[in-house]
């Protein structure tokens, strides 16, 4: 059925769009903890400032690692 | 009669004879029909292969048509059961269709009685599969809503949000960290600034599903050098071979590789070989990237080489299918960068087709265990 095949090409779509962003957020989880460990001499801002990206960093993952509640999650 | 339609039937009669009759009647009817001598020969059929359809004589030695249904129906419920009763036991086959028989025919059997009932039941059989089909159809269309709705959600304010947030506070560290003299600091903010530059543009190139066809299929065509493309992708991934123990090596030209190709579709294919190099190595292994011109051919070569688990050569052609994955399922995880990490197999596919739209080959060298060599062959263009 034409409709089958459609939509199952555009969840492999959106899936294929998740995992590219997962796959940033990776590289910016890593990097960032490397910049958080080579900072020499870190003060009270620098503290504060890699506390809120790592906030942001741990928002931004719940929301792309959360998947919907369907056979989505089936792999 | 429009034949068996893809359904299977078997014939249960003890009397040789009838028997044979009946299959003539089926086969009048454009019906092929398996056939068994009694009750025990019909359920051991049954066992080796899926009967949608069973017509079944009621009065049988040892296990008689009210039995045989009781088992056949006890095996699988959807399976259709058709008794055929004498006249005088037509009681029988009243009791047979309260315990789920779907019909009875009387002997002597009329053709177009058996024309009628057989087709009634097909046709109950079809519709029954045609639902399955549209309840399946349904789900998927469900899964496709929800997700659309994940993605709109993601791709709009929810995480638009944070990432400028994210970029807000990074600006402010790059601030901090202007003077640091630190090498090594500079390329990791360099990193993480391109990161949030990249995904902040997928987010906003990439707002409805539609879009990331265009995003892979719009070119925008420019001469560039790929020896810099090479090093900017390789400072980018580096971190990733490092936190594996893996060695990574990059050759690049002295000459300059010019190319006429769209920098970013290009940089992706590349970081796309480099990521499955990484995802197929195991730590203590090596990936090289080599960049190179061939004068003679008027093509310019990006190896990715790796000693990873390699690729048997039948399957050689079938990575470049999307949704292909050579994949052990005892490692499996959701990471792309994780030894032999899950993923839903898009990506060389899509790299071979962002390639070929860039007037590139891309070709692989592989021996399971040995590693493989991914190359893209590129045109060069005059300076």
């Amino acid at each position: 059925m034409p409709v089958q095949k459609s939509s199952q090409e555009s969840v492999q779509e959106y899936k294929e769009l998740l995992e590219n962003l997962r796959s940033r957020l990776n590289v910016l989880n890593t990097s960032i903890f490397l910049l958080e460990e080579n900072i020499p001499n870190s003060t009270f801002r620098t503290n504060k400032y890699i506390k809120q990206i790592n906030r942001e960093i741990k928002r931004i993952r719940e929301m792309i690692l959360e998947y919907p509640d369907t056979e989505l999650n089936k792999e | 009669m429009q034949g068996n339609q893809g359904l299977n039937i078997l014939l249960i009669e003890d009397e040789l004879e009838v028997r044979e009759s009946y299959v003539d009647m089926f086969a009048f009817l454009n019906l092929e029909v398996d056939t068994a001598e009694n009750g025990k020969q019909g359920l051991e059929k049954l066992d080796v292969k899926h009967y949608d359809i069973i017509v079944t004589d009621l009065n049988m030695p040892e296990i008689d048509g009210l039995e045989t249904m009781r088992r056949v129906k006890k095996k699988d419920p959807d399976i259709e059961v058709i008794v055929i009763t004498g006249f005088a036991t037509i009681e029988n086959a009243v009791g047979a269709m309260k315990q789920g028989a779907f019909d009875y025919i009387t002997k002597p059997v009329s053709l177009e009685h058996v024309k009628i009932v057989m087709n009634k039941c097909i046709q109950k059989i079809m519709a029954r599969k045609e639902n399955q089909t549209l309840r399946d159809t349904n789900s998927q269309l469900r899964e496709l809503n929800e997700l659309k709705d994940k993605f709109i959600t993601i791709t709009n304010h929810e995480l638009r949000t944070p990432l400028a947030v994210l970029r807000g506070y990074f600006d402010l560290i790059e601030m901090e960290l202007e003077n640091s003299g630190n090498d090594e600091l500079t390329e990791y903010a360099s990193i993480i600034n391109h990161t949030i530059t990249e995904m902040m543009d997928m987010i906003e190139s990439m707002h409805d599903l539609s879009s990331f066809k265009k995003y892979v299929s719009k070119l925008d065509r420019a001469i560039v050098d790929i020896n810099d493309i090479v090093t900017e992708v390789t400072k980018e991934v580096r971190v990733l071979f490092e936190n594996r123990d893996i060695q990574f090596d990059i050759h690049t030209d002295e000459n300059t590789l010019s190319a006429f190709v769209d920098k970013k579709m290009i940089f992706k294919a590349v970081r796309e070989l480099i990521q499955n190099a990484l995802k197929y190595t195991d730590k203590g292994g090596a990936v090289t990237i080599t960049a190179q011109s061939i004068p003679a051919r008027n093509q310019i070569y990006i190896s990715v080489k790796d000693t990873g688990i390699g690729i048997p050569l039948d399957k050689q052609e079938m990575i470049f299918e999307p949704f292909y994955e050579v994949q052990d399922v005892l490692h499996h995880s959701t990471s792309k960068t994780d030894f032999m990490g899950g993923g839903i197999g898009v990506g060389l596919s899509l790299t071979k087709e962002i390639i070929e739209s860039n007037g590139g080959e891309l070709v692989v060298e592989s021996q399971p265990q040995h590693g493989s060599t991914f190359t893209i062959i590129l045109p060069t263009v005059a300076s």
